[in-house]
C-alpha cells in the first residue's frame, strides 16, 4: 500500500505548483497543526475559509480518486460543518478524520505545570487583565472593548499601516462594525523586554489578578479546542479563563481533564456571525469583568475549579498523556506524530 | 466585464531573478520594459500558460466566458457575463481562492481591468 504523509504547515499549496500528492498514493495522511500561511484562514468574499479547505477544493479530483484518506488535526479537532464540507468535496475516496488533541500542544501544559509547582497566593486586586502579543481580529475587538470603557490592564501592539488596512477591510466585509476612533498606540504592561522576562513579569501579573482574557488563533468556526500558553498560564496562575475565542473553548477543556468555568454568559457563542459574537461576549459580560462586585463574585464562585483545574495541570504527566492519546492511532500516523512533536 | 492579460517573455526563473535584482538595488520592477510580451500562438495556447485558476475549478462555467487575441497576440482578453448577481459573486470568490493559496494567474501575467 502507498501511503504518502503531507505537512500542510510547511507545505507549498500553491495552485500554481505541480501536486504534491505523488500519482501512486493510495492512502494519504493530510496533517495540519497551526496557523500558517498554508494552514490559516483567509477572506474569501464576506466571511473567512481554511486553507486546507480550498487545497482539499483545489485536488478534490486528486484526493478523490485516492482509496483512503485521513484528515489529521493536530491540536483540537476539526468542527462537525468543516467535515461535512470536506465529505461533499470527496464522496468517494475512504475519508476518516483524526482529530488528537495534544501532540502539538502538550509542551504548553508541561511548562505550565512547572510553573503551577511554584505557585503563591496572592493578593488579587486586578479585576482583568489581558495581553495581546500579535493583534488578530478578536483581539482587536478586545483592544477596541477596552478604549470604549476605559479599561487599565488591556495591552496591544501598534499596528502598521497596512495591518490596520486590513483588519478594517476584513470587518468591513464581515459586519458593519466601526472601528473609528480606535486609538491605533502601543499599549505594553512593560515596555520592550525580552520574551524570558517577559514569561516572568507575566506570572506575576496574571498571579495578582481574577480574569484574564483567553483569546487564542481564530480559526473562523473550522477548528474547536486549539488552546496553548494563553490557556494553561491561566490555570497555572489560578485565574478565572474568561474566553474569547473559538467556539466551546469552556467545555472542550473538559477532553483534557479540566472542569468548564461557571457564571459567564457565553449565549452570544450562538451567533454565527464572529464580530457579533466577539462583541457580544465581551458586552454581555462587562459586569463579570469590570464591576468589582460582579468580578468578586464570579470568581470566588469559580473558585474550587479554579482550584480542581491547577491540580490537574500540575499533577498530569502532560508528555505521557500526549503520547496515550496517539497510541491507538494508524501506524503511519503514530509515527509521524511522534517523530514531528516528541 | 473585460479583463486583459499580458505575460512577460521570460522564463519564471528569469522573472524572480530580476525582481530580486531589483529589490536588492532598490529599483521598482519594470518587467514588462525588461522582457517584453510574449506573443502567444493561439488562444488556447494564451489561456493555458496565464493559469487562470478557479478554485473549485467547477465555477469557471458559472459565467458565459469569451477568450479572444489582441494587439498581435500579446494581449489576452477575458470577456464575462453573469446570469445574475449570485454567479458573479461565486465566481469572484473562486478567484480569491485561489490568490488565496498562492495564485490564480502565472506570476508572470499582468492583468489589467479593461471595461
Amino acid at each position: 500500500m502507498n501511503e504518502q504523509n503531507i505537512f500542510l504547515d510547511s507545505a507549498d499549496i500553491s495552485p500554481l505548483r505541480n501536486s504534491l500528492i505523488h500519482d501512486n498514493t493510495e492512502t494519504l495522511n493530510i496533517f495540519i497543526d497551526d496557523g500558517l500561511p498554508s494552514t490559516g484562514c483567509a477572506l474569501i468574499g464576506k466571511k473567512f475559509e481554511w486553507k486546507p479547505l480550498l487545497w482539499i477544493m483545489h485536488e478534490a479530483e486528486r484526493i478523490d480518486k485516492i482509496q483512503k484518506t485521513r484528515i489529521v488535526i493536530c491540536e483540537g479537532m476539526l468542527t462537525k460543518s468543516t467535515k461535512t464540507l470536506i465529505e461533499g468535496i470527496l464522496p468517494t475516496t475512504d475519508l476518516e478524520f483524526i482529530d488528537v488533541s495534544l501532540s502539538g500542544n502538550y509542551r504548553f501544559y508541561v511548562n505550565s505545570a512547572k510553573t503551577a509547582v511554584s505557585y503563591k497566593e496572592h493578593n488579587r486586586k486586578t479585576l482583568l487583565y489581558y495581553s495581546a502579543g500579535t493583534m488578530r481580529l478578536p483581539r482587536l475587538l478586545i483592544a477596541h472593548w477596552s478604549q470604549k470603557n476605559n479599561i487599565d490592564n488591556v495591552a496591544y501592539p501598534v499596528m502598521n499601516n497596512i495591518e490596520l488596512t486590513a483588519f478594517k477591510h476584513q470587518l468591513s466585509r464581515l459586519s458593519d462594525y466601526s472601528i473609528e476612533g480606535y486609538n491605533n498606540v502601543e499599549k505594553r504592561v512593560y515596555g520592550n523586554i525580552s520574551q524570558k522576562e517577559f514569561d516572568q513579569r507575566q506570572t506575576e501579573k496574571l498571579g495578582q489578578c481574577r480574569i484574564n482574557i483567553v483569546s487564542e488563533q481564530p480559526w473562523f468556526d473550522n477548528i474547536e479546542g486549539f488552546l496553548c500558553e494563553k490557556f494553561s498560564d491561566a490555570v497555572a496562575n489560578k485565574c478565572l479563563p474568561f474566553f474569547v475565542s473559538n467556539r466551546n473553548d469552556n467545555q472542550y477543556i473538559k477532553k483534557l481533564g479540566f472542569e468548564p468555568y461557571i457564571g459567564f454568559d457565553y449565549s452570544p457563542l450562538g451567533h454565527e456571525n464572529l464580530i457579533e459574537r466577539w462583541t457580544g461576549l465581551l458586552d454581555k459580560n462587562k459586569s463579570a469583568l469590570t464591576d468589582p462586585t460582579f468580578n468578586s463574585e464570579i470568581y470566588y464562585l469559580n473558585r474550587p475549579i479554579i482550584d480542581h483545574n491547577f491540580e490537574v495541570l500540575k499533577n498530569t504527566d502532560w508528555t505521557q498523556k500526549a503520547k496515550d492519546e496517539i497510541s491507538p492511532l494508524p501506524i503511519t500516523v503514530k509515527t509521524f506524530l511522534q517523530e514531528y512533536f516528541f | 466585464m473585460k479583463y486583459g492579460y499580458r505575460m512577460y517573455d521570460c522564463s519564471v526563473e528569469q522573472f524572480e531573478e530580476y525582481n530580486n535584482h531589483c529589490y536588492e538595488f532598490k529599483q521598482a520592477p519594470e518587467p514588462l520594459k525588461k522582457f517584453g510580451s510574449l506573443t502567444f500562438e493561439s488562444v488556447d495556447q494564451a489561456v493555458d500558460k496565464v493559469c487562470h485558476i478557479l478554485i473549485p475549478k467547477a465555477h469557471s462555467t458559472l459565467g458565459n466566458t469569451k477568450w479572444s487575441l489582441m494587439d498581435d497576440n500579446t494581449l489576452l482578453i477575458k470577456e464575462l457575463q453573469f446570469n445574475n448577481n449570485k454567479d458573479a459573486e461565486l465566481y469572484q470568490e473562486a478567484v480569491e481562492r485561489a490568490w488565496a493559496l498562492g495564485g490564480h494567474l502565472d506570476p508572470r501575467v499582468e492583468q489589467s481591468y479593461h471595461e
